[in-house]
């Protein structure tokens, strides 16, 4: 907590210095709203806020400064689903970014990253208190690659080391004083959330071809786990293997744009491969590949802007999503009956998302904004607890945005 | 009437400011703004960066870098604003009047001033030539060579004329239409937008000339989300562009890793890890199996609170231990009943069956209770059953962790009345004691063997202290209802141990009381038909004892273990049984 708050004072001491340009960008975006949500049956009042702000300084014709600070809010009071289920999420964020243009073709950065995140399950939990809350702290460097064409294309490559904890998620087999044969579990295995992350980004902006363009954006962490005794079909093992994750992240955009009609088509995989593995010990099934999932989402859009953009703008989209809890070698999430008994497949989930957003320009740099989102979630996987796999949610919400 | 000069200049120089810079007579143009790297060349090949103010000749050319960018104020009230890598030539009009620009590659865009009659403003490229009538425009060059022409604005009809240089070929094209054109043929498009090109940031940073408005705001989000995305946006230059890489560097980090968030979070609620209780706190929630000793296995579930009047650890187990070593697949094991073939030796007797239940639980309060079970050997009952039957069912209870030794009776120090309770069940059944196997050919022909009808035989009921019961609940976490209570069938008989040891009978009132509250045995954690689609919290509500309920929260299947999925859990312990 003392970095985060020392980035964000070196944020401010540096916004404050005597620079040779100084441009502040700032957004601010609130909505409240609606939602009704489908089994389980709920329905509440809704709101979200984001405040973004840049008071970025040309420190040299080369050089600049560019701290960000967010923060971004979603209070919703539906609270089992697995999207929901977290009625309060505020995120803190800063992050300081030095650029530096060595020449035409090369721009090269550096960033601090600092992120608390807390997150309430429901109104009855404490704030700060909540077993999602984290604090991340990070750094990176990246160069950007610039390529003249018809138009400008670029390519980005960030790599980044953050460290990742969750003071008040604890493993309580840890505190349970039952350990395994000639183990001594201990202080070990307790704060098993917390990881090392080492992240790689690239990031295509592909040439416009006539009315055509393209992005592509690549993520891959690693995330190595501190304290995460990897389960195996003898529990807990003290000296076998820690967690760890391989996650990467695709999301690739192709557009048209004719006139004041914009047309997208996105395709998002996202993937996870895991060395993490339940024992259900209740019934003494152990189900490796329990982390492990792949999901594939195509989705289109249709933007229109009126009055050469200055005016409204509406966005319908679109979107499809399959996940599978597979994993290497026939592992992954088994299904599991309405009696709970486990079955030989796996997870799978299919989701349907509509969305609908507007955007009305008023005075002051004000705007009228709004959005209602459709989401009809399906899946083999039965309701376990908490987890309903299988749910639909609409949502409406409205509000303000000024943007400087 | 005489005008003071120093009156007409000051309407020079007010008529200067408003136009913005003034285009000197014989020069074709004027750089207002220049950003980044723009070179200006002269007829005679001379090259030289392109200096803020400075005028350009008819026949100079401007070729803008990868990042450059630079706004023109043309003659005639006009203006032009060229993208980065672009160029473009000034061409003296010679015989015509007008303005007459090249455009070499890249891309421009024009804001036309009033004309004078017979005045002309042509963009020419290679392959055609836009004669313009309007008033804002845009001229291109795309990667296959075409020329794209496009008008955003005109009170003219048409407002653009658009063709081959030779004057053969061409369109006229009105305010929102557009067309490319590759030297042969024309694609023609309507409605056209604010940009009419995906690249609409291409000027950006560039002074806005006229009324039409930057447009350099005006591209539609490309990736239109559900949640609003930032779209803080400099007012260009190297710092825009940096504030702007910054922000889709933020976005692209937390899509990335709000996906990960997400299924982290949905593996902790299907896996049972989290969950809500019955009175709505979030709970953390543990189960797990382990071996702890090579004959010995231990099933725990804990659940941890942050809030609420459970704030804290709460914990069960259920230690198992088994007549010998268990083997490496100890998971297989436990899936096998008394009378499973995987479970018989080749004489028919079972291999594996438990010899011990060490049940416990306790709050955060520091209330521990302990029940244990001894088990005799598998034997046949009166129905030739194969069967176990408990010889010690010993139920502790303490208000803090660290159970002494219960075993009997005579083990207990007098301790003050209110704060422990001990209840112990003994069986009378002599063959209990050692265990008869399946193949005792003795029991098999005497299976009432202990005097009774029960091979069990009769039972010592000892109580040593009392102060309530204990209800074992069930209840929905969702409505809050309770599903059932269990309470077993065996009569049991209290008595309360005075300070010097010796058994006193109970006061009627409080009888009656324990009446309704009845034990439960082990056999009662066995819901089986319980609703399992919800999660099931289990209290043991000792009235008068615990410092507070033992509030634990587990998926409804972990109980199971104790007697419903796990065959081995499930030996009828009951008096009733046999």
């Amino acid at each position: 907590m003392k970095g985060f708050f020392f980035l964000v004072l070196l944020s401010g001491l540096a916004a404050s210095a005597q620079a040779v340009s100084f441009e502040p960008s700032l957004q601010v975006d609130v909505r409240a709203g609606h939602v009704t949500q489908r089994s389980p049956q709920m329905d509440d009042f809704a709101w979200t806020g984001q405040l973004y702000a840049v008071p970025a300084l040309q420190l040299s014709d080369n050089g600049s400064l560019v701290p960000l600070f967010a923060y971004l809010r979603s209070d919703s009071d539906a609270v089992v689903t697995e999207d929901s289920f977290f009625v309060e999420d505020d995120t803190f964020l800063a992050r300081p970014l030095y650029r530096y243009t060595l020449n035409d073709r090369w721009d090269l950065k550096a960033w601090g990253d600092a992120r608390r995140d807390v997150t309430m399950e429901n109104y009855q939990a404490k704030w700060s208190e909540g077993l999602y809350d984290y604090e991340e702290f990070g750094g990176g460097a990246g160069a950007t690659w610039k390529h003249a064409g018809s138009s400008l294309s670029t390519v980005d490559l960030g790599l980044e080391v953050l460290h990742r904890a969750y003071p008040n998620w604890h493993e309580l087999v840890a505190v349970s004083g039952v350990t395994q044969t000639g183990t001594v579990v201990g202080g070990r295995n307790y704060y098993d959330k917390d990881y090392f992350g080492y992240k790689a980004t690239l990031a295509f902006n592909g040439p416009s071809q006539g009315r055509w363009t393209w992005t592509a954006n690549l993520t891959y962490e690693d995330e190595d786990y501190t304290d995460a005794l990897v389960e195996t079909n003898q529990g807990f093992v003290l000296g076998d293997s820690l967690r760890r994750d391989h996650y990467g992240y695709l999301d690739a955009n192709l557009n048209y744009i004719d006139g004041a009609w914009l047309m997208g088509l996105t395709v998002d995989v996202a993937g996870n491969l895991s060395n993490g593995n339940v024992l259900d010990g209740s019934q003494a099934v152990f189900i490796p590949g329990y982390y492990d999932y792949l999901s594939e989402q195509l989705g289109g859009s249709v933007t229109r802007a009126w009055d050469s953009g200055k005016g409204p703008s509406v966005t319908l989209q679109a979107s499809l999503l399959n996940r599978d809890y597979n994993g290497p070698d026939g592992t992954g999430r088994l299904i599991q009956n309405p009696n709970l008994r486990y079955a030989k497949g796996k997870e799978n989930d299919v989701e349907q998302r509509y969305h609908f957003d507007f955007r009305w320009p008023l005075m002051w740099k004000l705007a009228l904004v709004g959005n209602v989102d459709y989401t009809v979630a399906l899946s083999n996987q039965t309701t376990l607890g908490a987890y309903h796999p299988a749910y639909s949610l609409l949502q409406g919400m409205a509000g303000l945005q000024y943007k400087l | 009437m005489r005008v003071s000069p120093w009156i007409l200049a000051f309407c020079a120089l007010a008529a200067g400011m408003a136009s913005g810079a003034v285009v000197p007579d014989g020069k074709a143009a004027v750089a207002e703004m220049v950003i980044g790297k723009v070179d200006l060349i002269k007829a005679a090949g001379d090259t030289s960066a392109l200096a803020q103010g400075q005028a350009l000749d008819f026949g100079d050319r401007i070729a803008s870098g990868i990042d450059g960018r630079v706004a023109l104020r043309l003659a005639n009230r006009s203006s032009a604003r060229l993208a980065p890598n672009s160029e473009m030539s000034f061409k003296d009009p010679a015989q015509r009047k007008g303005t007459f620009i090249g455009l070499v590659k890249g891309w421009a865009r024009f804001l036309v001033g009033s004309r004078l009659p017979g005045e002309a403003f042509e963009v020419s490229t290679d392959n055609a030539v836009a004669a313009v009538k309007g008033t804002d425009l845009e001229v291109g060059i795309e990667d296959n060579g075409s020329t794209y022409a496009c008008v955003y604005s005109s009170e003219h009809h048409p407002a653009l004329n658009f063709g081959d240089p030779n004057g053969t070929n061409g369109i006229n094209l009105d305010a929102g239409q557009g067309a490319t054109f590759d030297g042969l043929k024309f694609n023609q498009f309507q409605d056209l937008g604010p940009n009419g090109q995906p690249n609409g940031d291409r000027y950006h940073g560039l002074p806005t000339p006229g009324p039409t408005g930057d447009q350099s705001d005006a591209n539609p989000n490309p990736n239109p989300s559900p949640n609003p995305s930032p779209v803080v946006q400099g007012n260009g230059d190297k710092l825009g562009d940096a504030i702007q890489g910054a922000v889709n560097q933020l976005n692209q980090d937390l899509q990335a890793s709000g996906n990960q968030d997400n299924q982290d979070r949905n593996s902790d609620l299907a896996s049972g890890r989290v969950g809500i209780d019955r009175f709505g706190y979030p709970v953390r929630m543990s189960n797990n199996l382990i071996r702890t000793a090579p004959d010995t296995v231990v099933l725990s579930t804990l659940s941890e609170r942050t809030a609420g009047p459970n704030q804290g650890v709460t914990s069960a187990s259920l230690t198992t231990q088994f007549n010998q070593v268990l083997p490496t697949d100890w998971l297989d094991v436990l899936k096998l009943s008394l009378t499973s073939p995987s479970n018989m030796d080749s004489k028919g007797s079972p291999i594996w069956w438990q010899i011990q239940n060490v049940f416990t639980a306790a709050n955060p309060g520091g209330d521990n209770l302990v029940l244990t079970t001894l088990y005799s050997a598998p034997y046949l009952n009166v129905n030739a059953a194969l069967t176990q039957d408990y010889i010690q069912d010993l139920w502790a209870y303490t208000p803090q962790v660290g159970l002494p030794s219960l075993r009997s009776a005579a083990s207990v120090a007098p301790i003050e009345l209110s704060d422990h309770l001990y209840y112990e069940v003994v069986s009378s059944n002599p063959n209990a004691a050692t265990g008869i196997l399946a193949t005792d050919a003795a029991l098999l022909a005497n299976p009432t063997a202990g005097g009774s009808a029960s091979p069990r035989g009769s039972f010592t009921e000892v109580t040593t202290q009392l102060a309530g019961g204990i209800n074992l609940s069930f209840v929905d976490n969702f409505t809050g209802t309770q599903s059932s209570i269990i309470s077993s069938s065996f009569s049991q008989t209290f008595h309360i141990l005075d300070g010097q040891g010796n058994l006193q009978p109970l006061p009627g009132s409080v009888q009656s009381q324990l009446d309704a509250k009845t034990f439960g045995g082990i056999d009662a954690l066995n819901f089986i038909g319980v609703d399992r689609s919800l999660n099931i919290e289990t209290g043991f509500d000792v009235s008068g004892f615990f410092k507070k309920p033992i509030d634990l929260l587990v998926m409804p299947e972990i109980f199971d273990g104790f007697g419903g999925v796990l065959p081995i859990f499930s030996q009828p312990l009951c008096n009733s049984c046999g």
